[in-house]
């Protein structure tokens, strides 16, 4: 419990770093999304409280955009059962699996969230 | 323990729900409120440390830019000395006719705190307090459009950038070296997201090149007049189009800094 409340305020911190520091070091006008970065690694190691600390991951990041709360949560919280669906099917971490699914997730949550802002 | 988890799931999402729809605005703003001396800390130092890796990377061709800066300023004195004869002539034209003069913007400074990663929104300091409405556009000090108010909360703005894929407005293209008299050549500014713009609807015919300047125009009045908004770039003339196909690099991009300033006297008309 103690150190999911850690991780839920290293989440915060890079929630703020991503949004008002890595701006300024855009590539193509684009910004790396390292929450979804650190939800990938929570669910691909198998993370305990995977599931919650994507939910909560998305809720933060939702605080920090024009979302309604619980969008990103949502989005991550499908990717992250997705991810550990996919892992009793991939037994074996290889690197093709992993560029694979990581960018899976990245299409994934940039389609879904696209489509909910036009819509909103 | 299963019905336990249950529960709390539907705790959470009724939760949600019910701030959702009465308690947004006022969470996100106790949220940016608690951790704004955070973000603008970090601005200020990815601001800093992107000006000098820029510096770093960009230290070879520096002297060559400085011979060709030096040789436009050369060219600048001579069109300024152009332009201050001009503007005595059309005061004095002004004040003949009995124009009222211009008024100039009224500003309220604004401090850039963050950007979204997904969509062109910025987040800046001061809101609804302060007198900030839907539909304002932000400026930088050298008049340089960044974009316009798209929420307003108590204490802070969300900002729709001029490259979102929602903006769109009409803007004037005039040559970088405007010597001879020349068509007046306008256009719409359609953002792109990730910070590009594309200049839409200009037709074949007219003559525009890499690097004429692009302003804003108030003719759909969705900004002022006279707003610098970027240059000409990526010019592709199609022998099956109407229109050009080009692109502007906007000026904002280099000069998101963290002060900002709203113009008061100013509402695009979509919000009026």
């Amino acid at each position: 419990m103690k150190r999911d409340l850690i991780l839920i305020l290293l989440i915060y911190f890079l929630v703020l770093f991503q949004q008002s520091f890595l701006p300024h070091f855009e590539v193509y006008g684009m910004i790396p999304n390292l929450v979804l970065v650190l939800v990938f690694i929570f669910n691909i190691s198998d993370h305990k409280s995977g599931l919650a600390l994507s939910f909560f991951a998305g809720l933060i990041l939702d605080i920090y955009s024009g979302m309604p709360l619980g969008v990103s949560g949502l989005l991550f919280l499908i990717m992250a059962i997705l991810i550990k669906k996919s892992l009793k099917f991939f037994q074996k971490l290889n690197i093709f699996y992993l560029i694979a699914m990581f960018s899976f997730c990245l299409i994934f949550y940039n389609i879904l969230l696209n489509l909910i802002q036009t819509k909103l | 323990m299963k019905i336990n988890k249950v529960v709390l799931i539907i705790i959470i999402i009724l939760l949600l729900i019910f701030i959702n729809k009465f308690f947004l605005d006022s969470t996100k703003n106790s949220f940016y409120n608690i951790t704004s001396p955070v973000q603008s800390f970090f601005w200020r130092i990815g601001d800093s440390s992107s000006n000098f890796l820029q510096s770093f990377l960009e230290a070879k061709s520096l002297k060559k830019d400085n011979q060709e800066i030096l040789k436009q300023n050369q060219n600048f004195l001579v069109d300024i000395q152009e332009i201050r004869n001009l503007k005595k002539e059309n005061q004095e034209l002004k004040q003949v006719l009995d124009f009222e003069l211009n008024k100039e913007f009224e500003l309220i400074l604004v401090e850039s705190m963050s950007r979204e990663t997904n969509g062109d929104f910025i987040l800046v300091s001061g809101g609804a307090e302060i007198g900030i409405l839907k539909g304002m556009p932000v400026i930088t000090k050298e008049k340089v459009i960044v974009g316009s108010i798209d929420k307003v909360y108590k204490d802070f703005s969300r900002v729709l950038l001029i490259s979102n894929k929602e903006s769109n407005f009409d803007v004037e293209i005039q040559k970088r070296d405007n010597d001879e008299e020349v068509d007046e050549i306008y256009g719409l500014a359609q953002g792109k997201g990730n910070l590009k713009i594309d200049l839409e609807l200009v037709p074949q015919e007219k003559d525009i090149t890499e690097g004429d300047i692009v302003f804003t125009t108030i003719l759909a009045g969705v900004f002022p007049k006279g707003l610098l908004v970027g240059e000409v770039k990526n010019l592709k003339n199609s022998d099956v189009s109407t229109f050009q196909e080009v692109e502007i690099e906007p000026y904002f991009k280099n000069n998101l800094s963290e002060i900002l300033f709203v113009i008061k006297n100013f509402i695009s008309k979509e919000e009026i």
